[in-house]
């Protein structure tokens, strides 16, 4: 395992979690699983191992705790863009449905490929750009309310 | 049938509204075929509603594309690296190190607190205590086990036994031997500055086993069983004569011809006031000459009480107390 590969599921934890303590918890965990998982089958893709065992440990932890209330300090160690507002994106963590959450994660956020999700998954790339599309649609309407504005020119039909 | 309804490559294929946002996300990372793109461009074009859902989904992906950019500092990926012990993982859970510092310091000394208790407790404190006293054995009383002869002179000589509390006058020194077991407060009887006229004069003082001297010579456990078995016992007499001072001399020496042995610090016929004290032990079997012997200056009061001490086996001890005849 790469360091990007932690990189990516601490990131994971992080988002999904918003919760220092939980985050470093799982992504501990989900490092030394997705390590021996490697180990064991030398022909997985770290993509396809990640995605696994990041929503096996998500499942896992996300029982116990309750959306919406986040608990962390950028002391930890994460580092998040300066002009990054986390406003929108905890609220959509509250409201957000869990798989929505997730594929947006993996896809937009840790960059893996709509294949490797979807393989790590066991669903339909179609069922996974339809997961992400909604929630893109739900985080663009609470990070910028002017798209709820009315556009201005529209075509008539013919 | 209207033209809406037709989908042939024929006719123009045109999106439902429901299609059609569903494949926005589709249209705008390009992943849609030109035909089906095409269509969809229609759709958003006659659709105000859609036109506004573009703009979130393009919002959303700024959005997190400004996410992704985010790092992770090489310590948290070199402590998320490493696997937790359990000790870790339980503090982590508990978020022990987001306590006020009061609480901590306190459960901190708490543990250290219960840790000597448990220690206190383990050890075995009794044996310890045990070994530096030197056991439970703790002899009051030196008791040599001379095979009696019958020449019983020769057995008395060996028998170093004191009795300092029958009458002596003096005061009990503590460390004088007592005959006693240490795991229990026990009493030891201390005389009157006089020698005791009766026994009922008798005073009692606690002595804790640490204050006793141990002076080894025999085993409790073989005195128990010799105090379970017999009885001490104690010959205390009064008479009173006329000339004190010139019959004393006469008793010390015929007890003293009978194997008579002073019992206390003092000397046989010890003179005390105006009177005499005789405290000494003799063979059982010289008990009744040495009646008559002192029945020989007078009339002898004597009394044959229980005690707790035991002499050996064929040795009586007696306290005679001779006053001046009034």
């Amino acid at each position: 395992m790469t360091e990007n590969d932690i990189k990516s599921i601490s990131l994971f934890f992080f988002y999904s979690f918003l919760d220092d303590r939980r985050a470093i918890e799982a992504a501990t965990e989900a490092v030394e699983q997705c390590r021996h998982r490697l180990g064991k089958n030398k022909d997985l893709k770290p993509a396809i191992a990640i995605v696994s065992v990041t929503k096996q440990v998500w499942e896992k932890y996300s029982g116990r705790f309750v959306r919406g209330r986040p608990n962390y300090s950028l002391e930890a160690g994460w580092l998040l863009p300066e002009d990054l507002d986390l406003g929108p994106w905890k609220e959509f963590q509250k409201q957000a449905q869990e798989d929505e959450l997730l594929c947006l994660i993996w896809s937009k956020i840790l960059k893996i490929s709509d294949e490797d999700i979807s393989l790590g998954l066991g669903v339909s790339v179609g069922t996974l750009r339809y997961r992400v599309g909604r929630a893109l649609r739900k985080l663009g309407t609470l990070s910028n309310p002017v798209s709820q504005k009315p556009l201005g020119i529209v075509k008539p039909n013919e | 049938m209207s033209d809406d309804n037709v989908f042939s490559k024929k006719g123009e294929r045109k999106v439902s509204t429901f299609i059609g946002q569903e494949l926005l996300y589709d249209y705008i990372t390009n992943q849609l075929d030109p035909e089906r793109k095409k269509a969809i461009e229609e759709f958003i074009d006659t659709n105000r509603e859609v036109q506004g859902d573009i703009t979130k989904i393009n919002n959303g992906l700024a959005y997190v594309e400004k996410m992704s950019q985010a790092v992770v500092s090489q310590p948290l990926i070199e402590q998320i690296k490493q696997p937790s012990s359990y000790l870790e993982v339980v503090l982590m859970k508990i978020r022990f190190d987001q306590w006020p510092q009061g609480l901590r310091l306190g459960l901190e000394a708490l543990l250290v607190a219960v840790g000597i208790a448990c220690v206190a407790l383990i050890v075995p404190w009794h044996k310890i205590m045990n070994l530096k006293i030197g056991g439970s054995d703790i002899i009051l009383t030196e008791v040599s086990t001379v095979e009696r002869n019958q020449d019983n002179k020769e057995a008395i000589p060996t028998e170093s036994a004191e009795f300092p509390d029958e009458g002596t006058g003096q005061d009990v020194a503590i460390s004088e031997p007592v005959q006693s077991v240490t795991t229990e407060p026990t009493t030891v009887a201390k005389t009157d500055a006089k020698p005791a006229a009766t026994p009922t004069t008798v005073t009692t003082r606690p002595i804790t086993p640490a204050t006793v001297p141990a002076k080894v010579a025999a085993t409790v456990a073989a005195t128990e069983a010799v105090d379970s078995k017999r009885q001490g016992f104690l010959y205390r007499g009064t008479m009173e004569v006329t000339n004190v001072t010139a019959v004393s001399p006469k008793l010390v020496e015929r007890l003293n011809a009978l194997g008579g042995r002073k019992a206390g610090d003092v000397e046989l016929g010890w003179k005390r006031g105006d009177g005499s004290y005789f405290h000494f032990t003799l063979p059982e079997s010289k008990y009744q000459e040495a009646v008559e012997v002192f029945g020989e200056y007078g009339i002898l009061k004597i009394n044959k009480e229980k005690h707790e001490r035991v002499m050996p086996e064929g040795i009586i001890r007696l306290i005679i107390n001779v006053d001046e005849k009034k």
